[in-house]
């Protein structure tokens, strides 16, 4: 039964990332399409590879921050990440339905949170592993802004010489395919890894791994296979407010961008920092159009985003502590 | 003749002042990121500032591609003339 119940979770966990891919995908291939420098379809498939050759390229510290940095470890049981997940998943839908690109990641931890506190209050959770996500909830899509706006004005001042645009174009619309394929690179290497650190907290609870173990490589593998199959599947909703309503770009400015937003990641999974890849392709395109000039950004629409941000983590903490409520009050 | 400090300037520097902000609170090894940001943020706070400054006009927000996207190509002709009407419009 006990097994069962593990895997079940365990496949609860791998939809999660198959959604979170989904969700995320227009992060992964928005600028490239509004751009135009490739198709939907191909922009879906050539990021989806990426999401999934990036566990060639990442060590799994995210996934340890998931699984041991945000919630004690002993709290966790198959009940607590199931609720955790159904208030991360719960939250992701209702967000998706309005077209808000919101965190994944950050409606994972807050279930998490969630779920854990509803069953053993709030001294379960690790306040240093909160304070550092909590500082790159901000931090993310500022660094990203930064690094978008500095490339940005680095490459038009390398640049603004050259009179044939055209020219210049189509290598700025080239070298968006490795900026696009970079921040796929990180958006796998990031988000996978954090249902990788669900499912390894699942292994260590239900006593299938030592507290000290690290991520078995079909985790890995699985999770890698989910997000891609997501981002394969798209998000179009969310695909339209990403690339068109935040800002216009160009091909350098989305070129720009992605870079930036790549570095960052890369940076963030490198320190084992779970950040959301939503957060900082935003900044790095708030970015991008405030090299023009402010009003080239469309704040009602980043506010709308920044609101969404601002209510991820309580909105699936809710959720996932009246999942898990009732059975935790049943069970007494 | 007015000289002032545009918005996008003021904007680089409540970022540079929310890095600031961030410092204390950011676990000690990953500081050197608050301090990075805050920096940059910054420096582009006083081009900015300074470009608007040695600028005069009305209008202190300068934009960094000379008023036009990066991939539009230059042309002697002005803009086509509005649906409906026959004239051409004047150029600016």
């Amino acid at each position: 039964m006990a097994t069962a119940a593990l895997v079940f979770v365990i496949l609860v966990a791998l939809s999660f990332d198959f959604f979170n891919g989904f969700h995320d995908a227009a992060n992964s291939i928005a600028t490239v399409v509004s751009t135009r420098v490739l198709s939907p379809r191909i922009a879906v498939l050539w990021a989806a590879a990426f999401n999934f050759i990036a566990f060639l390229v990442f060590k799994t510290k995210v996934a340890s921050t998931i699984a041991k940095g945000v919630v004690d470890p002993s709290v966790f049981t198959i009940g607590v990440v199931f609720a955790g997940l159904i208030g991360a998943i719960a939250w992701d839908v209702i967000t998706w339905y309005f077209g808000l690109p919101t965190s994944s990641s950050h409606a994972l931890i807050g279930g998490l949170a969630g779920a854990a506190v509803a069953k053993a209050g709030w001294s379960s959770l690790i306040s240093d592993g909160f304070r550092k996500i909590a500082v790159f909830i901000v931090l993310s899509p500022i660094v990203g802004l930064l690094l978008a706006f500095t490339i940005l004005v680095a490459v038009m001042w390398a640049f603004h010489r050259v009179r044939r645009v055209d020219k210049l174009n189509r290598g700025f619309r080239f070298a968006q395919l490795f900026s696009a394929a970079a921040f796929s690179l990180g958006h796998g290497g990031n988000d996978a890894q954090k249902t990788m650190g669900v499912i390894l907290a699942l292994l260590i609870a239900s006593k299938h791994l030592p507290t000290t173990a690290n991520v078995p490589l079909w985790v890995v593998l699985s999770a890698h296979t989910a997000i891609a199959l997501g981002t394969a599947s798209g998000g179009w909703r969310i695909v339209h407010t990403m690339g068109s309503k935040i800002t216009k770009l160009q091909p350098v400015g989305g070129m720009s961008a992605e870079a930036a937003a790549a570095a960052t990641l890369f940076f963030t999974a490198a320190h084992g920092i779970p950040v959301s890849t939503t957060h900082t392709i935003t900044g790095a395109i708030v970015g991008v159009g405030s090299t023009q000039r402010l009003s080239a950004v469309r704040w009602g629409v980043a506010g709308r985003v920044v609101w969404a941000w601002i209510l991820t983590i309580p909105g699936s903490f809710v959720v996932a502590w009246l999942v898990f409520m009732p059975f935790h009050l049943a069970g007494r | 003749m007015r000289r002032t400090i545009g918005r996008r300037a003021l904007f680089f520097g409540l970022m540079g002042l929310v890095c600031a902000v961030l410092i204390p609170v950011t676990p000690p090894e990953l500081r050197w990121v608050d301090w990075f940001t805050a920096g940059l943020a910054a420096f582009w706070t006083i081009l900015l500032a300074l470009e608007d400054l040695s600028r005069p006009g009305p209008e202190p927000e300068s934009d960094l591609t000379g008023g036009r996207a990066l991939n539009e190509p230059q042309t002697p002709f002005g803009p086509p003339p509005r649906p409906g009407s026959s004239r051409p419009r004047p150029r600016p």
